[in-house]
């Protein structure tokens, strides 16, 4: 067995699981076995093509249970791509204006540019210093005009910030609610008011390749064709069936220990915020994700760092390289953009590895900051 | 902005976190200071407020348009 991905010390100083979690061993395992026995097109008629269907309808039954929707209303995406295009598209017949949060990710936004060129209304609804939606900006927003499909994610991927979907869905009646649960899946219980919502199975052990996408009312769900292909219908041609099977059966199995890093995390965030010149964005949190900031410290060169050491996070892709742009996130709840950390634990960390890695940066921020002439700022 | 700076930090051509680590250069020495910031790196326009806010400073005017902001230094 190959050493890589299943190594534990690699897993424990996996903090970067908002990126994905490695293929859990359920996954592992029920790959293995879909290969040889459910590899057919189950659009075909041979038993080959049955057989692909019937393990297809079983894992569609099971993510249905599991989000609590008609198994009709369980769509599988073959990326993150397309299920937004398709959760911004389905509704548009009879709800064709958009408003969107400011802190979706940036697919979203893009997807959303994208249909505003198209002719389709856009509004984009800002958020607190916290990252909350700003309630009253979106009651206005909806007040005027006609139907809309309003996206509004659950978390945030890179600040953590959990929005209040009941109040969203109170404001927003009438309208077609969309809830990104990308930061939710497999790690926390799933929120419950949505009209579309989605996930990629990597964030809860899955394989890669696959996005479940559920839908409230499937009848009236008609996402456009795809720019690119001109394809029109939500069910893939020959889709993949042992990855959706084992994404299913991964989403069965959550791991229970997902609950333990609400704890970790504010161990970490106590140990951090010692450090001179550090606060934290993003509130309330979902239990796994932080997003630190350090003033006078390149967010890259932090990372490079720690990753010297033998840790994976990430920067929140604050002052991307190619376009020198700050993340849209900060800047939309007005956080120090250039230092940023984000730190998102997994199951297999420990009170000792948070310990560990809280040493090892509060060391290099020091050691950045007195290169960078900045010790006695 | 009414009254002359009595600093001026230019940041042209520096990308983060030079500028706010020149504005907080500017701002320990001259504790109270009207502080005039130049610079042209998008996440200025994000990061000068930011710092502000967390050191307590006044941010008495922001121009991010022009590339300008007006601080003045904690006392």
């Amino acid at each position: 067995m190959p050493a890589s991905f299943t190594d534990g010390d690699d897993r424990r100083r996996d903090l970067d699981t908002a990126t994905g979690s490695p293929p859990s061993d359920v996954t592992r395992q029920a790959l293995a076995g879909g290969w040889s026995g459910a590899w057919a097109d189950p659009g075909r008629r041979y038993p080959a093509g049955r057989r692909a269907r019937r393990v297809l309808d079983t894992a569609r039954a099971s993510v249905a249970r599991s989000w609590d929707v008609d198994p009709a209303g369980v769509l599988f995406a073959p990326d993150r791509a397309t299920a937004i295009w398709w959760g911004l598209t389905g509704h548009r017949a009879d709800h064709p204006r958009l408003v969107v949060s400011a802190v979706e990710d940036l697919e979203t936004l893009r997807t959303a540019d994208v249909l505003a060129g198209w002719g389709a209304p856009l509004t984009t609804v800002g958020v607190s210093p916290s990252g909350a939606v700003e309630l009253g900006e979106l009651s206005a927003a909806l007040a005027e005009g006609g139907p809309a499909t309003v996206v509004v994610q659950a978390a945030n991927i890179e600040i953590g910030t959990r929005q209040d979907l009941a109040a969203v869905r109170d404001i927003a009646a009438g309208h077609v609610l969309v809830v990104d649960q990308q930061a939710l899946a497999g790690r926390a219980p799933l929120a419950a008011e949505w009209d579309v919502t989605y996930a990629e199975a990597r964030m809860w052990g899955g394989p890669p390749g696959v996005t479940v996408v559920a839908v409230r009312d499937p009848g009236r769900f008609r996402p456009a064709s795809a720019p690119t292909t001109g394809h029109a219908s939500v069910e893939q041609t020959y889709p993949p069936v042992p990855l959706i099977a084992a994404a299913a059966l991964a989403l069965e199995t959550p791991d229970p220990r997902w609950e333990a890093t609400a704890d970790l995390s504010d161990r970490l965030r106590g140990a951090v915020l010692r450090i001179p010149h550090s606060a934290v964005v993003g509130e309330p949190r979902v239990g796994y994700l932080t997003m630190f900031t350090f003033l006078y410290v390149a967010a890259d060169e932090l990372v490079d760092e720690l990753a010297r050491r033998g840790w994976a996070v990430s920067s929140g892709a604050s002052c991307t390289s190619d376009t020198r742009r700050p993340h849209h996130v900060l800047v939309a709840v007005g956080a120090s953009t250039h230092g940023s950390l984000r730190v998102s634990l997994g199951p297999d960390v420990t009170a000792g590895d948070v310990d560990a890695f809280s040493a090892d940066l509060a060391d290099i921020v020091t050691r950045l900051r007195s290169e960078a002439g900045a010790a006695d700022l | 902005m009414t009254r002359a700076p009595d600093v001026r930090v230019d940041a042209r051509g520096l990308l983060c976190p030079q500028p706010v680590l020149l504005l907080a250069r500017a701002a320990k020495t001259g504790p109270g200071a009207l502080i005039e910031v130049l610079a042209d790196d998008p996440a200025a326009a994000t990061d000068i407020p930011a710092w502000c806010h967390l050191r307590g400073a006044d941010l008495v005017a922001a121009d991010p348009d022009r590339g300008a902001w007006l601080v003045r230094a904690p006392a």
